[in-house]
């Protein structure tokens, strides 16, 4: 009990919930999703603030996106300390000063893991409290993986929605097709999915 | 009064952070078809197929960044009036101003209030469709409902530059009903009204929506503007028109060409549309039909320009 209770208050540290929550209309599914989402993408985004500065102008136009970016990504969660530090070292990127960039990056990379551990926490809580699914497809709707490469190449991204309620019901034959386009879904990248589906279906004729 | 059903409406999101499409998505996708593009040029190249009603921007993107986007489209006139959010997290005047400037029609500030999304592309959606209505409404013919002469005013200059640029050869026809006075002096105004129906649907189901504009033009007078079609299919579409309208039998006791409702025509082929001009063509297929109902009425006279 007291354990949690230090984990709720270190995730209220680093997480404005309850402001993130108003934005969206009080939906709990939304906010985890959003949660996930950041997981997925904030790490490549720090990678990207990091690797690319030193890479002579072009690599610093990719620093200032990646920062500014992660600005609007822990907005949207409530991260507002790492939303601070992400808009502090936008504006040290666009001034060139390289000096304070090094002093501030590790700054931000640190608020970053603490987000990143609060959102786990929260996620941990939240697949053992049985939250439900969020509804993004009717569950009796039955799609044909051919119905699915349309959606991906039309990039509909009802796709998304209908990859993963897919994967819930495949046997084993689909769960193997469907796993194949896993990383092309992660980055929504729905006409390499398509293209990777139709070349393993082609294969496992 | 014409009913929008906003759930059939297309919602495009331009952003290169998935999480972004993503929430968007879920904030979206019970009301919307919702499509994606993760960058500017995906998105030129999705609007090719999928015409959206509605673009959600973010402005902030590599290669083609939105305000650039945005301008590419305001600048075609197929995609013009789609309207374009810009959703951003800029708070900077100066951004504020070139997002205006750009053509976009609202903001949305990051990060994303979701009813405030949902509301916003609402309103915009709901504006958009009432626009269009109104568009559709002001260049349809308010009897026939086929178009009218200020559709044909409109879409005739844009067609022949079209021809013009294409190198494609370029046709007038005009038609008109004969003895159309004498047949409402016989049958009455309404029966008058009924008939322009009939043979103004019978044309249209005959002429085909490519490369072709179709109005009616006066009280009984059409007028049909082709492009890319030869002389000898010019000929058979114009034949295939008069033939089709006669096979309506639209008994016409008043007629001294037919015992029923019949058309005379007058059509100008042109080859090289660069010699000429609209305007000219326009007036000598005029003439032309002028000396069809000279020479007796129910009958075609085309000329190729030379």
């Amino acid at each position: 009990m007291l354990a949690n209770e230090t984990a709720n208050m270190y995730q209220a540290q680093v997480l404005n919930q309850p402001s993130a929550l108003v934005r969206m209309g009080d939906n709990q599914e939304l906010y985890h999703s959003t949660l996930e989402a950041f997981l997925c993408e904030s790490e490549e985004l720090i990678t990207l603030i990091a690797r690319d500065v030193n890479d002579l102008e072009e690599g610093y136009e990719r620093s200032i996106r990646g920062a500014h970016s992660l600005k609007g990504s822990a907005a949207t969660i409530g991260a507002e300390q790492l939303r601070d530090a992400a808009q502090t070292l936008e504006g040290i990127l666009k001034a060139n000063d390289v000096l304070a960039y090094q002093v501030h990056v590790q700054h931000l990379e640190k608020q970053h893991q603490a987000v990143v551990l609060a959102i786990q926490g929260i996620l941990k809580q939240s697949s053992t409290a049985d939250l439900p699914q969020l509804s993004t497809s009717s569950a009796s709707e039955h799609i044909s993986i051919e119905q699915l490469i349309e959606l991906l190449e039309s990039s509909n991204m009802r796709a998304f929605s209908v990859y993963g309620e897919m994967l819930l019901h495949a046997d084993a034959v689909m769960l193997a097709a469907l796993e194949h386009i896993q990383d092309a879904m992660r980055t929504l990248d729905f006409k390499t999915a398509a293209k990777q589906l139709k070349k393993y279906i082609i294969g496992s004729n | 009064m014409e009913l929008f059903n906003c759930n059939v409406a297309n919602v495009l999101v331009v952003d290169d952070q998935v999480s972004n499409i993503q929430l968007v998505y879920q904030v979206l996708h019970n009301d919307y078809n919702v499509y994606m593009a993760r960058s500017g040029v995906e998105a030129l190249e999705l609007i090719k197929t999928q015409q959206p009603d509605i673009i959600l921007l973010d402005v902030y993107m590599p290669e083609l960044s939105g305000l650039e986007l945005c301008c590419i489209l305001k600048d075609d006139p197929i995609c013009r009036d789609i309207p374009i959010i810009f959703i951003t997290s800029f708070t900077d005047p100066a951004q504020e101003v070139a997002c205006w400037e750009a053509g976009g029609v609202d903001f949305i500030q990051k990060p994303i209030n979701q009813l405030t999304l949902s509301r916003r592309v609402k309103a915009h959606l709901t504006l958009k469709f009432q626009a269009d209505a109104l568009k559709r409404s002001a260049n349809l013919d308010g009897l026939t409902k086929i178009h009218n002469r200020r559709y044909f005013d409109e879409q005739g200059p844009a067609l022949y530059s079209h021809s013009l640029q294409s190198n494609r050869a370029f046709s007038v026809l005009m038609f008109d009903i004969d003895y159309f006075k004498d047949f409402n002096d016989r049958y009455g105004h309404l029966a008058g009204d009924d008939c322009l129906k009939a043979v103004s649907n019978c044309m249209k189901s005959v002429i085909g929506d490519e490369y072709t504009v179709f109005a009616r033009y006066g009280g009984e007078e059409f007028i049909l503007l082709v492009s890319g079609q030869l002389l000898p299919q010019v000929r058979t579409l114009i034949e295939s028109v008069c033939q089709a309208v006669a096979a309506l039998k639209i008994p016409h006791e008043s007629s001294r060409c037919s015992d029923y409702v019949s058309l005379s025509a007058g059509a100008v082929f042109c080859q090289v549309p660069e010699l000429t001009q609209l305007k000219y063509l326009i007036e000598k297929s005029d003439e032309l039909l002028y000396e069809a109902k000279a020479q007796g009425r129910n009958r075609v006279m085309i000329k190729e320009f030379v």
